[in-house]
């Protein structure tokens, strides 16, 4: 199924997933100023369509200016227990408006003991696209640094706000993926989002 | 007629016009039609609300005319109406002379005397300068190849007028008593020179343009009052044509003379203004008076006679203009127009029949009926043009001056394309070039023939069109294209569009230029979300620039202006719904109430820091849900 350009939100009811309407709502955070180029993310974020689960932001699409309104993602937040972020990697790092979402969005005071933190004990998972190989990350390959090590800042962002980060799934050589392997990789993150599901 | 009895068949008029102009207008008809009819209905045989004054109104307010003139002459250079000089001569004298010598010999086959068949030839050869004018200023038509053929037409018939007056008596066969001195002027001249009156007149007119009116309105404009402007603009007008009828010539032509020689001041917008409201009046109260001379005991008595002149007259005309208009080598559909729009007889035939009485050349009788075949032959035209319109326009539509057929929207291939641009000055070109960058095409109407001809020759393939008529839209596509992106500089304009396109039931997506906060709000109403107002993007980058300039780092006066503009935005949305739907026309006093809702709402949006946030996001909020196409 082909995605289009504009649906860059949708809460569709689902009739064939009707045995997932109870799982825990999703929200979607995807970030790719390129997404018009073909790299396996086209057919990636179809996983999230027409499903109750999930709410799916397209922050290029929602935020073209780059203005985030705070407030209004705050108040988002409280209504999800589980958070994916979804963006492929650029020059090693997250894209900037997703960089933007985390400066705009995150407070510091919620740190604070007597402060309410949004964060607290979500669910994060994280799903990255990289057009390199697998073996070019980490000590051993010609980047040196492992993927973990490239979002290390996102990470500790994640963990001083008590949120829950499950491992980051990669899809590597995101350029060159057979419609076999994304869909494996589809049942894969989603089976690490429901793991009682399929 | 006494003071009181003008200012009472005045008062009248005009209130007869309020009534009934804004009825006809519902039904799509012109505004002449309405003038016409409210005349009719407050005329003697109706209402009887006009006692004898209505002649004398009408005289008064002929006037009009010599106003329109001025203003039709504002709007054309120097060198434009030096290069129409062969079309004036030419289709005027061809017009004239033909119209006269078939009508003439025809009358002459029915038996009429010969010199009353001459004068009642010479007296239908003359058009509405009033009505024509009219029409095509609201129609938008006075620069299409029909609109300056008519224009250069009547404005010949104008110069006609003049030794018309000076043959009836010669065909009378008697000879005038002297009226007053009112050409005293001219008898000053040597004979010889007498003969070139309209010549000298001309010259005096262009040499008074060129040396005496701009030195004399600046003089005016130093004192800084603005009503004394509006008083030597009236002066002006009404100074030309009383100097023109002191030597001899038609005012109207006086007053289009001196109205081209300003065209290129300073003071064009300004004369404009002025005038326009004085002119709208005076024509309107002339339309009315027309009406209200109808004498419908002479109709009854012989409306066999009187309804065969008619349509005689009408036929002629039509014909002959249809043939010079062959000649004159104009497009068939702009030549239909031309044809169906000069068939009627005009307000000179009312001066030209009463001088005729009174040089005994036609009896009271003839008179009376002479008179109801003018004004029925005016309140026809409109309802000819409509005719035209519904009928003859769709096969045949008027095309714009010097368009080739290719450019024109109604006679060229149209691609189908997804989107179609209405209007392409600075606003549309802007629109169309980021459009065109991208390599996504579109359909590009313009109205201006001038810029559709600029455009095409730099290579953009624009079409020539009035997209207000449906037809034209129909022909860009409208049934199957996806977007229509309106960027005329006329906000009605675009709000008539709209309309229309609702009223069809059409599913195509609109995106509209806003004048301002009113025209948006409007827009909202009608259930349009694109809108994009022309001042506000602007303004806002200048206010940012300022915040900068006063210390404020620029990164953080950005996000203030992109803050600030959601905020405006969701204002906007939310003081639309909170307007009455039926408050479409509201007062000054309105608007600034609407001005203070607006600040006061800022400085709750805007006062500290803490409710900044809390209320412009909770505002945001609510305008962001309704931005987003929600598939839920």
């Amino acid at each position: 199924m082909k995605f289009k350009k504009n649906q860059y939100i949708f809460k569709k009811k689902s009739y064939f997933y009707a045995n997932q309407k109870n799982l825990p709502k999703t929200l979607v955070l995807f970030a790719h100023p390129f997404f018009e180029f073909p790299d396996s993310n086209q057919e990636l974020i179809a996983m999230y369509q027409n499903k109750e689960q999930f709410d799916f932001i397209d922050l290029y699409e929602v935020y073209p200016n780059f203005h985030i309104p705070a407030f209004r993602e705050r108040k988002r937040l409280s209504k999800y227990s589980k958070i994916v972020f979804h963006f492929p990697l650029i020059w090693f790092d997250m894209p900037p408006l997703l960089r933007l979402w985390l400066d705009e969005v995150i407070d510091g005071s919620w740190t604070k003991e007597y402060i309410d933190n949004p964060l607290e004990g979500k669910n994060i998972y994280i799903i990255i696209t990289s057009i390199s190989k697998e073996k070019s990350f980490g000590e051993n390959g010609k980047y040196i640094y492992s993927i973990e090590d490239l979002l290390a800042g996102f990470l500790i962002t994640l963990k001083i706000f008590k949120t829950k980060i499950h491992p980051i799934y990669v899809v590597y050589e995101s350029e060159s993926q057979s419609f076999k392997e994304i869909e494996a990789h589809k049942a894969n993150f989603l089976n690490l989002i429901n793991p009682t599901s399929i | 007629m006494g003071e009181e009895s003008f200012a009472i068949s005045t008062l009248t008029f005009l209130g007869a016009a309020i009534i009934m102009v804004p009825l006809v207008k519902r039904f799509g008809l012109s505004s002449v039609i309405g003038y016409i009819l409210g005349g009719i209905i407050i005329g003697p045989f109706v209402l009887k609300l006009t006692g004898t004054g209505a002649e004398g109104v009408m005289h008064a307010t002929e006037f009009g005319v010599v106003m329109l003139l001025f203003l039709v002459g504002l709007e054309m250079e120097p060198k434009k109406f030096w290069s129409m000089r062969k079309q004036i001569f030419g289709l005027g004298i061809a017009q004239v002379g033909l119209t006269i010598i078939i009508l003439t010999s025809i009358l002459i086959l029915f038996n009429w005397e010969k010199n009353v068949a001459l004068a009642a030839a010479m007296c239908f050869a003359m058009s509405s300068t009033a009505i024509v004018l009219q029409t095509l200023s609201e129609r938008h038509m006075m620069h299409t190849s029909s609109g300056e053929a008519s224009f250069a037409t009547l404005l010949f018939q104008d110069i006609a007028v003049i030794p018309i007056l000076a043959i009836l008596p010669i065909i009378a066969k008697r000879e005038v008593e002297e009226e007053g001195n009112s050409k005293f002027l001219i008898q000053m001249l040597p004979e010889w020179m007498q003969s070139f009156s309209v010549l000298i007149g001309v010259a005096g007119l262009i040499f008074l343009g060129r040396y005496v009116f701009v030195p004399f309105l600046r003089y005016v404009s130093r004192s800084g009052m603005s009503e004394l402007l509006t008083a030597s603009s009236l002066f002006l007008v009404i100074g030309v044509s009383e100097l023109m009828i002191a030597v001899g010539l038609s005012p109207a032509l006086g007053a289009f003379i001196a109205g081209v020689m300003l065209a290129n001041s300073e003071f064009r917008n300004e004369l404009e203004s002025n005038i326009e409201p004085f002119k709208g009046l005076l024509l309107a109260v002339f339309f009315v008076s027309v009406g209200a001379m109808m004498n419908f005991d002479v109709i009854a008595k012989d409306y066999i006679f009187i309804f065969s002149l008619v349509g005689l007259v009408l036929v002629v005309k039509f014909f002959v203009l249809l043939l010079i208009g062959k000649i004159f080598k104009i497009q068939w559909g702009q030549n239909l127009f031309y044809a169906f729009a000069l068939s009627q007889v005009g307000e000179f035939a009312f001066v030209l029949l009463g001088f005729s009485k009174r040089i005994f050349l036609i009896n009271q009788n003839l008179f009376a009926q002479l008179m109801a075949v003018t004004a029925i032959t005016m309140l026809v035209t409109p309802i000819l043009l409509i005719v035209y319109d519904k009928f003859i326009a769709p096969n045949t539509a008027p095309k714009g001056e010097g368009i080739d057929s290719e450019f024109d929207i109604t006679t060229s291939n149209v691609k189908q394309k997804k989107i179609i641009i209405v209007g392409f000055g600075f606003f549309g070109s802007t629109v169309g070039r980021l459009l065109k960058a991208n390599k996504i095409a579109a359909t590009i109407l313009d109205h201006d023939p001038e810029r559709v001809k600029v455009l095409r020759s730099y290579g953009f393939k624009v079409f020539y069109g009035d997209a207000t008529r449906y037809s034209i839209l129909e022909a860009a596509g409208i049934q199957e294209a996806k977007i229509l992106v309106l960027c005329l500089d006329n906000p009605e304009d675009n709000k008539q569009i709209i309309e229309m396109v609702k009223e069809k039931g059409l599913k195509v997506k609109i995106f509209v230029r806003a004048k301002n906060r009113n025209d948006a709000e409007d827009f909202l109403r009608n259930g349009i979300d694109n809108l994009y107002r022309e001042t506000m993007g602007t303004a806002v980058n200048m206010a940012v620039d300022v915040l900068h300039e006063v210390g404020m780092r620029k990164y953080t006066a950005r996000r203030m202006g992109k803050r600030f503009e959601l905020i405006d935005e969701a204002a906007l949305k939310k003081m639309a719904k909170e307007q009455d739907l039926d408050a479409n026309s509201f007062t000054i006093k309105d608007s600034i109430l609407r001005e203070q809702a607006l600040l006061a709402e800022d400085s709750r949006n805007f006062e500290t820091y803490h409710l900044i946030e809390e209320e412009e996001e909770e505002e945001l909020d609510d305008f962001s849900k309704q931005e987003q196409p929600a598939n839920s």
